[in-house]
């Protein structure tokens, strides 16, 4: 089909009678839906002459301040609520016939989900002039670039933001399937996850599931030739489907109403789709109509993306075909996500004990680098030290690494035989594929591949072992130069203590000695004393001698005297 | 819309119908407003020639001088009121528009530039030449047959260029902008 124009579109269609308009509207635009709401708006505005809706306007006690989007059902504007001082988002819809009643009602129920993950509804009804409305939380955040000016961003879909590496897309589709589980928990089905109707916020990049419970037939005019990517009601000669034809599930195709099992289904399509950029059961800039898709979709599941294989499993279980074999939950499958974003082992690994071993490695790397790096700067510097426990160190850095080889040894024993045993599943596999079909062998190819991959992992594993053991000698290494330098340092600070001991002792000793000859100072002068007293005593006898001696005298010349004076 | 500024629009449009009936153009200028300015210096000298022989080119000037003095008008006086109550205004009329709401017009000539700037998004073919149409509309008040005459178009296709305008800028008015 020729390009066609907006403009051309319009005049074409304005050249007929306006009943005529619509019908030739569906027919020319075919799956391309943008052209097509365009052209619609378009037609409306002629009609009218004017927006249907300005900025300015008020709704009950919001005031419209500009639109967000329009589409097939209605349109989203940002409004101010004067009531809350608040911006909201107000999503209304162009139809006012009675159907949309079981929309509101859907509306209602969906208003019970709290969850992190889902645009809540926060109020659903009719303005004054018979339009229906629903009101969310506006999905916008401010953000400050670089020259510090602040600026509201607004939300965009899934549709059209991209994730920036695989991690992100999982991270995604890990968030909605909370928001899922949040709504089932309530018995609230979606009916129509995909990315266009997940929002995410601009700034935290957090994902949002947005349109809950709103995919009801009456929004959307049937047509076959819509895209396979809108949702649509769609009339089949035995059924009727409603939903978007390439996240539909096989039993939502044959006619079997939505159920959280086809939510679980939609989830890992959304995923898929996410993964490869582009839809499940399209190809690369493929453009077919939503019954082809249909009828991919019933011969059987979409060709895989290219993508880890870990992740692989877990898309084809959430999208397996019968809904028994799919995640029991949203929540089961957002469980596996986030261990597969955190190297944990998700259910899908068949408690393989290699996948296991492989995780907890990869889980550690950073520790046992760091700890690496640690132990290095420890052995820088106690170089010298090193070098005089070096021949010791190599006694036992042998008997250390001489006991990793054998575990790594073993590990690789036990990978041939792992992987004789998966090549024997292999070639089982391959023969019996042989017989049966080309599909028999690709499966084969996968199992193998599989079994190679583990292999892979089981080999990087060993490598890390043997430097894990290096690290546990240096490490042991390290610790026992840590023991002898505090050997060191204990008999270091004995021997002070001992001389201070000596010290103490050869200090008292010569006190002693100081005291020894003190004390015969004394002696000697208590005998000097003692010759002293005697030799004083013997003086005062002499005195007391030579005193009777005089006075003896004194008697005598007395009695001399006395003779001498009578005559 | 301001009297004097009401006055000026009408002795332009006067004037954009005389050039394009070859009537005399013999104007005195009066208000030294900026208009005027701008319009006089169209009329002296070597263009005062060529609107003698060739209106059709003064008149694409004298088009975008008014443009831009009632845009210019309705950017100062957007901020001083808001509509209230809502009437249905023709988005081809720029003294209605700037009546009405002074921001509505400048929201429209930046439609009708992003029209004739032809962005892939839009999907529109031959916006270059309706947005053209839509400017003498606009801005000049001429009619269709006048605009055909100006633009060498068959008046039919003025027609559906107008009533395209009409219909794309009401769609696109009110659009939050990316």
């Amino acid at each position: 089909m020729s390009r066609q124009y907006a403009d051309e579109l319009f005049d074409a269609l304005m050249a007929l009678p306006e009943e005529a308009r619509e019908e030739e509207l569906s027919r020319r635009c075919g799956d391309d839906l943008p052209l097509r709401d365009e052209v619609a708006a378009l037609l409306r505005a002629a009609d009218e002459g004017a927006p249907e809706r300005r900025r300015g306007d008020h709704l009950d006690r919001y005031r419209l301040e500009g639109r967000l989007g329009r589409g097939a059902s209605g349109e989203v504007w940002t409004a101010f609520d004067e009531h809350l001082m608040a911006f909201t988002a107000l999503k209304l819809f162009h139809r006012r016939d009675a159907g949309l009643e079981s929309v509101l009602r859907e509306a209602r129920a969906a208003s019970a989900i709290l969850s992190d993950h889902v645009v809540r509804i926060r109020a659903a009804g009719r303005f004054e002039d018979g339009t229906p409305y629903i009101e969310m939380p506006l999905c916008a955040e401010s953000s400050v670039d670089a020259d510090g000016q602040e600026s509201m961003k607004v939300g965009r879909s899934l549709a059209v933001e991209a994730p920036t590496d695989l991690p992100e897309a999982v991270r995604w589709v890990a968030e909605i399937a909370r928001g899922v589980d949040a709504a089932h928990r309530v018995g609230v089905v979606h009916r129509d996850i995909k990315p266009a109707n997940v929002l995410l916020l601009p700034v935290s990049r957090r994902a949002l599931v947005a349109d809950f419970g709103l995919s009801s037939p009456v929004l959307y005019p049937p047509s076959a030739g819509r895209a396979p990517t809108s949702t649509m009601s769609l009339a089949l000669p035995d059924r009727r489907v409603v939903g978007t034809p390439c996240y539909m599930a096989p039993e939502v195709v044959d006619g079997l109403g939505a159920s959280r099992a086809s939510d679980i289904y939609a989830l890992g399509a959304t995923l898929m789709a996410l993964v490869s950029g582009r839809p499940p059961y399209l190809a690369e800039g493929e453009n077919v109509d939503a019954t082809t898709v249909l009828a991919r979709v019933a011969a059987g599941p979409p060709p895989p993306v290219p993508a880890p294989a870990r992740l692989q499993r877990a898309m084809a279980k959430a999208m397996a075909r019968r809904p028994r074999d799919r995640y029991r939950s949203a929540l089961a499958m957002a469980e596996d996500l986030e261990a597969w974003l955190n190297d944990y082992p998700m259910s899908t690994d068949g408690g393989s004990r290699l996948i296991a071993m492989g995780l907890r490695l990869r889980r550690h790397r950073t520790l046992v680098a760091t700890a690496g790096i640690l132990s290095a700067l420890v052995l820088a510097s106690g170089a010298a030290l090193v070098h005089m426990e070096g021949v010791r160190r190599d006694i036992a850095a042998e008997a250390e690494l001489a006991m990793a080889r054998k575990a790594a040894a073993d590990l690789e024993a036990e990978a041939a035989s792992e992987q004789a045993r998966s090549s024997a599943v292999g070639a089982d596999r391959a023969a019996l594929g042989a017989a049966m079909a080309a599909r028999g062998a690709q499966e084969a190819a996968a199992s193998a591949e599989d079994a190679r991959k583990e292999l892979e992992a089981l080999a990087a594993w060993t490598e890390i072992e043997v430097s894990e053991a290096t690290h546990r000698v240096e490490e042991a290494v390290a610790g026992r130069i840590d023991a002898e330098r505090r050997a060191a340092e204990a008999e270091i600070s004995r021997v002070r203590a001992d001389e201070a001991r000596a010290r103490s002792e050869l200090e008292r000793i010569g006190l002693q000695r100081r005291l020894d000859s003190v004390m015969a100072d004394l002696a000697a002068a208590r005998a000097d004393l003692a010759s002293e007293r005697i030799a004083r005593e013997g003086t005062e006898r002499r005195v007391t001698a030579l005193a009777a001696e005089l006075s003896a005298l004194q008697t005598h010349l007395k009695n001399l005297g006395q003779a001498a004076a009578p005559e | 819309m301001d009297a004097d500024l009401a006055d000026i629009y009408d002795e332009l449009r006067r004037t954009a119908r005389s050039l394009l009936r070859r009537e005399r153009v013999d104007h005195t200028m009066e208000s030294c407003d900026l208009v005027h300015v701008a319009w006089g210096r169209l009329l002296v000298g070597d263009l005062s020639e060529t609107a003698r022989q060739d209106p059709r080119q003064v008149l694409a000037a004298a088009v975008l001088h008014m443009r831009r003095a009632l845009v210019d008008h309705a950017r100062r006086r957007r901020a001083a009121r808001r509509p209230e109550g809502r009437r249905r205004v023709d988005l081809l009329d720029a003294p209605g528009l700037f009546d009405e709401d002074p921001q509505v017009l400048v929201d429209v000539d930046r439609l009708l530039d992003r029209l004739a700037a032809g962005d892939p998004a839009d999907r529109v073919r031959h916006g270059d030449r309706r947005a053209n149409v839509a400017r003498y509309a606009l801005y000049a008040g001429l009619t269709e047959a006048e605009i055909g005459e100006l633009l060498d178009l068959p008046k039919s296709t003025v027609g559906n260029d107008l009533r395209f305008a009409r219909a794309w800028l009401a769609a696109h008015l009110h659009e939050v902008k990316p």
